[in-house]
């Protein structure tokens, strides 16, 4: 069972099908949150499952976001990537939805990544659809 | 002097002199030394250099006199190549050492080799087999065959020209007798320690560089044969980033770190593999821009650490950034880091399980 809370309170109309759609992914198995982001690390919408959103939680997502946005400048112009950072037991999965946002799923480590990126790959059109 | 037996080469590296004691321990063979025009060699059992030489155009230096000049330079690019203990006996002779050292046999040179020499007059032992990029795995071990694009530790030097203004086929003694010598089982030699943990480095140049030039060639002296002093120990840096649950041996974490590498390096989609840690990459396997690869794997590591604060996440394992043109992932190797570079072939499931099995392996061998 899930214990579903929004960080915040949102007036943007789309946000209660966006919040459906983010449900679905803390229904897969040891997924504990998803964080939909925007290119400059700011949140536009979270859900978490059993782990606080924190100040310093929130901090860690927005450097790994601008972090990963500064390792890719390194390459040169790349249109899109996927950052996945792994800890021993967590790990986050920062995936693009289009140029400007990003979605972020945080989970156990023994979460299965194929559903997770499956999940990301149905939803993908409707969430970005949503921003 | 008699070229030495060519023994088996485990690729060329570019290092200062001193890493090559200290890196050697458990490595019986010659280290083959390539600095301008000249070229030399290390007699090396177990760590303990056994012989210098050098030669540049006439100019022959042996003994503490060659050493001096190989540490006159900052890096030297060299060419591990490994003897068993039959050519380690005929390079002794060949180098009028005695040892009695159990372990090692002594066998007197058969007269039957000498006639191979004139099949081979201009075989140069020591000449850089620039295209040999072929470092076997040892039987024993690793049964298949592994390639190392480039094998390259760095220290935060420049250098000299080298390469291209060495004459090719330049030998480091004439040929008048060589040997043939039947090839080795191999069994993988490699002692990997990071001697210098503090400096910031800038890549290995081989552009030239006045201020960098570290000698004139060498003038001629008279023979001098030491004692070389045993390698000195390093003692391990304590990892930055987090404690890891596998903490390796100091001692023995850097004797397969090539090898290592190098399976990893012949996993299909593998580019590239790197150690590096927050100043300079220790040693590189496979084809790429040093440079840039120190710059984004810092850039990332900068990134995995400002992301590690929260305690119940556990220790940082690795981080992974997919390109359209391939993987970059970084993840704490011993007491550096593990850089990545792979094709897109390559998902994350194969990342995670390719870390999972070096940990296992690192792990392994520090308990052998």
């Amino acid at each position: 069972m899930t214990d579903v809370m929004t960080l915040r309170a949102s007036t943007d109309k789309a946000t209660p099908v966006l919040r459906e759609i983010l449900n679905k992914f803390l229904n897969l198995p040891e997924v504990r949150g998803v964080i939909v982001l925007k290119g400059d690390g700011g949140i536009v919408e979270s859900l978490k499952s059993g782990m606080e959103y924190d100040t310093p939680f929130m901090a860690a997502v927005s450097n790994f976001m601008v972090g990963s946005k500064a390792t890719l400048e390194t390459f040169g112009n790349t249109p899109a990537f996927m950052a996945f950072i792994e800890f021993s037991e967590y790990f986050l999965l920062l995936v693009p939805l289009n140029e400007d946002f990003f979605l972020l799923v945080i989970a156990q480590n023994t979460a299965n990544i194929a559903q997770i990126t499956q999940e990301i790959k149905k939803n993908k059109e409707t969430l970005v659809s949503l921003l | 002097m008699k070229p030495l037996p060519v023994g088996k080469s485990l690729g060329w590296m570019q290092a200062p002199a001193s890493w090559i004691t200290t890196h050697t321990i458990r490595f019986i063979g010659v280290v083959r030394v390539v600095i301008q025009d000249g070229e030399g060699f290390i007699l090396i059992k177990k760590g303990k250099p056994l012989f210098y030489y050098f030669k540049h155009g006439t100019i022959e230096l042996k003994g503490n006199t060659a050493l001096d000049y190989f540490n006159s330079h900052p890096v030297i690019e060299f060419n591990l190549c490994k003897y068993n203990p039959d050519e380690l006996a005929w390079a002794l002779k060949l180098c009028n050492i005695e040892d009695h050292e159990p372990g090692v046999h002594k066998v007197s040179v058969p007269v039957t080799r000498q006639p191979s020499l004139s099949s081979r007059p201009a075989d140069p032992p020591v000449a850089k087999p620039v295209d040999d990029k072929t470092i076997p795995e040892p039987d024993l071990v690793y049964p298949k065959e592994q390639r190392i694009e480039r094998t390259t530790v760095s220290e935060p030097v420049s250098r000299q020209p080298s390469l291209s203004s060495r004459p090719a086929n330049l030998p480091v003694a004439k040929p008048v007798d060589d040997k043939t010598i039947p090839e080795p089982d191999l069994v993988y030699p490699k002692e990997q320690r990071i001697e210098n943990t503090t400096d910031v480095s800038e890549p290995v140049s081989r552009q030239p560089s006045l201020s960098s030039r570290p000698a004139d060639p060498p003038v001629a002296k008279p023979v001098v044969n030491k004692t070389i002093p045993a390698p000195v120990a390093v003692s391990p840096r304590v990892h930055t980033l987090y404690k890891r649950a596998v903490v390796s041996q100091p001692a023995a974490e850097d004797d397969t770190d090539i090898t290592i590498l190098s399976q990893i390096r012949e996993i299909d989609g593998i580019v590239a593999i790197s150690v590096f840690n927050d100043t300079r990459i220790v040693i590189t396997v496979g084809d790429t821009d040093r440079e840039t690869l120190l710059k984004i794997a810092r850039t990332m590591l900068e990134t995995a650490k400002k992301i590690t604060p929260r305690p119940t996440w556990g220790p940082f394992v690795h981080m992974t950034i997919e390109l359209p043109a391939g993987n970059m992932i970084i993840a704490p190797y011993r007491d550096n880091y593990l850089c990545l570079l792979t094709t897109r072939s390559i998902n994350i499931g194969h990342i995670r399980r390719i870390l999972r099995d070096l940990q296992q392996k690192s792990a392994t061998q520090c308990v052998i």
